[in-house]
């Protein structure tokens, strides 16, 4: 059969801001996430790169006439200004940026035609579950891929067509046509809110900073090193085909699908995440400026749904991350990976420990790959491209056999210090 | 008015007793000022703080003459009658700081202590209403100084209030009117305050004017003078200071123009008051400026 199937990578991002002391929000007066995305065709992929600004206002809790004469100098804190000091524009709110990154690299065989990829925002929420904390919620999807099975096939219009009405129907809170450009010139995104380069930059200090997603030891801060990355560097990275790189800047806590099917949740509690947090702790106690700590929740959704990746990742007790569905394989498939049981399921201690031993320092991961098996592939030849061994990939990926399937995506870790 | 006479030669041994105008004799033994109550309990107040707040040879206060009873006040028909020596010469401010601020810290200090006062004043806080409507019509200059200033004011007037607030249980206390600098009158190099026959004051109110206003004539230096020798007397600490902190945070200055916006007044007006306003404005930086830095000094020395 030659029908295509027009696929949608969607993933959901959920992150708590931690704003510093002293910059609580009594209310937001707006938020906007705006794409700043640009799509490259380069050696048979497709890049897609850049991120998501979140630009947020807000009234502060504390504002400029909050005093706290236990701390600072108080002389500072109760002088106010001459009349020439005060700007006619200031209107006392307070300003948050943070840019997600996104660094999605597509074989070019899966595209059809580029000026179908569209990168949309198809919600966006947040809340204020207390003054501190600024609760982020958006639902991003990449949108007009093929699927791997119908590359090579003329797809028939009216199939597209059904494709295209089913993303019309989302009605996305925004989108963005990202441009398609042909040389890296062309790739510069809009003027960044902050500074003059494109380049993603960790958020100022005085500002929060999401802490490094590290898919199995959860939330850390971020080590200056990691979080100093750029995407550039995970596009060196990016060597193979049909890879769906997500980078994400940010500690992952729990996976929470919006689709009715499906509800991951994972709590991460190992130790080495406890190590990290330790530091945090003792520079709150010695110096209260900042307090940060950011969730992020991604999910990768094929929109095709097939169950078998679907209920291998679900499996996973220590994958909260991501899963792809495709449509067409979930008959054949979904005897394979019946037990979809583990869902919600918090991981067991002794298992967290287990794993601990197990990984030791070398799976200090603060990002991960998604990997959709291509035809001809095997668990061997992608532990291989990816140099991690074998049984390491079938223990991420919960598989209970060493084997993977066309159309499976596996989740390859990658080393913090790559 | 010679029925008085002949009373106050009789109740203070006076032989000769001339009205020089309707507050000031001229008797024998010098000049004196007549004062006449009608509230008990404040003339009794009235004569413990000048009575408790001295330091000789620098400060004096003038104390109510005693009768030929030892009384401090006589009984004049309805009233209660008192006689100040009356000093004409006006004690200096520059260069005499210290002996203002003894004064300042002495009357704190009593007015911190135990009193029973049937009533006190205490100014109301201002209120800052304000409409950008009143803006139409003046020139542009004048109508951004105002919106800066309008800015600028909440923020005092937020801080004032959390301070307040932080504050609400510390003692204010209770001070005669600080009104004018001549007040203060010199002899033999010694200050002699003559206070008032007004109500008490509550809080740091008049001495804050005052203090404004004496940093508008004698500059910040002189200022910070007065605020270290107040500083160093007994009752005068950070939550004191805090609370005046709170007084000249208030930007009563402020509502003075608020409410020549709300009446209505000239372009001209308004324009006169807004230059008054903006050097008290900044006269008051100063002032809270320097108290707080007398804070932050009072906790280096204490850690």
């Amino acid at each position: 059969m030659t029908q295509e199937h027009p696929t949608k990578l969607s993933f959901s991002i959920e992150e708590s801001v931690w704003l510093n002391k002293g910059q609580e929000v009594q209310e937001i007066v707006g938020m906007s996430l705006e794409p700043d995305i640009s799509i490259e065709e380069k050696d048979h992929h497709v890049y897609i790169k850049g991120g998501l600004r979140l630009i947020g206002e807000y009234q502060p809790a504390k504002s400029e006439a909050e005093v706290d004469l236990e701390k600072g100098s108080v002389e500072d804190q109760v002088s106010f200004r001459s009349v020439g000091d005060v700007s006619l524009s200031e209107d006392g709110t307070g300003k948050i940026t943070h840019f997600f990154p996104i660094d999605v690299t597509i074989p070019i065989s899966r595209i059809h035609n580029l000026d179908d990829v569209y990168v949309q925002i198809e919600s966006f929420d947040y809340d204020l579950p207390e003054k501190s904390c600024i609760q982020l919620t958006a639902d991003i999807s990449i949108s007009g891929m093929n699927h791997p099975q119908d590359q090579s096939a003329n797809r028939p219009v009216a199939t597209e067509k059904k494709a295209d009405e089913k993303e019309e129907s989302v009605e996305p809170s925004f989108s963005f046509d990202a441009k398609r450009a042909t040389s890296h010139e062309e790739l510069v995104s809009p003027p960044p809110l902050h500074g003059g380069s494109e380049e993603f930059q960790p958020p100022p200090s005085n500002s929060w900073q999401a802490p490094v997603f590290n898919q199995y030891y959860g939330y850390q801060q971020p080590l200056p090193e990691e979080t100093a990355e750029e995407p550039e560097q995970v596009e060196e990275e990016e060597e193979e085909v049909d890879e769906v790189e997500e980078r994400v800047e940010a500690t992952q806590e729990v996976l929470d699908e919006p689709s009715e099917e499906v509800e991951i949740i994972e709590e991460i509690l190992e130790e080495p995440r406890l190590e990290s947090e330790t530091p945090i702790e003792q520079q709150e106690q010695e110096d209260e400026e900042e307090v940060r700590e950011t969730t992020v929740v991604v999910e990768a959704v094929e929109e095709e749904k097939s169950v078998a990746p679907l209920t291998k990742m679900v499996a996973r007790p220590s994958e909260p991350i991501a899963r792809a569905v495709e449509e067409e394989e979930v008959e054949e498939v979904e005897g394979d990976y019946e037990p979809v049981l583990e869902v919600g399921k918090p991981r067991e201690e002794n298992a967290l420990y287990l794993t601990k031993m197990l990984t030791k320092g070398e799976e200090r991961f603060s990002k991960w790959r998604m990997c959709i098996i291509q035809p001809n592939e095997t668990i061997d030849t992608i532990a291989h491209r990816y140099n991690v061994s074998t049984s390491q990939l079938a223990r991420m990926n919960q598989l209970t056999e060493e084997k993977v399937e066309e159309g499976q995506i596996l989740y390859i870790p990658v080393s913090a210090k790559s | 008015m010679m029925e008085l006479v002949d009373w106050l030669k009789a109740q203070y041994g006076f032989k000769q007793v001339e009205f020089i105008n309707e507050a000031v004799i001229l008797t024998d033994q010098g000049r004196k000022r007549i004062r006449s109550w009608s509230d008990s309990s404040l003339l009794e107040w009235h004569v413990e703080w000048r009575d408790r707040c001295h330091y000789t040879p620098i400060v004096l206060t003038d104390r109510m003459i005693r009768t030929k009873e030892e009384e401090a006040a006589a009984k004049w028909k309805e009233q209660w009658i008192t006689l100040h020596d009356e000093i004409e010469e006006v004690y200096p401010q520059l260069d005499h700081e210290k002996a203002w601020g003894m004064l300042m810290g002495l009357m704190i200090t009593h007015g911190l202590e135990e009193r029973q006062l049937e009533r006190v004043y205490q100014e109301e806080l201002p209120s800052y209403e304000w409409n950008p409507m009143l803006l139409n019509g003046l020139r542009d200059d004048i109508q951004d100084q105002l919106i800066r200033y309008h800015k600028e004011a909440l923020v005092r007037s937020k801080k004032a209030e959390r301070i307040r607030s932080q504050q609400r249980k510390v003692k204010q206390p209770l001070l005669d009117l600080f009104q004018s600098p001549d007040q203060a009158r010199r002899i033999y190099d010694v200050l002699i305050w003559r206070g008032t026959n007004e109500q008490a004051h509550l809080g740091y109110q008049s001495l804050r004017q005052f203090l404004i206003n004496w940093q508008i004539v004698n500059g910040t230096k002189s200022l910070e003078k007065v605020i270290a020798s107040i500083g160093h007397t007994e009752a005068f600490n950070t939550d004191q200071a805090l609370l005046f902190i709170v007084e000249v945070l208030e930007p009563y200055e402020w509502a003075e123009v608020t409410r020549s916006l709300m009446s209505n007044e000239s372009e001209r007006q308004i324009e006169e008051k807004l230059t008054k306003m903006s050097n008290e404005w900044e006269a008051a930086r100063q002032l809270v400026s320097i108290l707080g830095r007398w804070i932050d000094d009072q906790k280096k020395v204490v850690t």
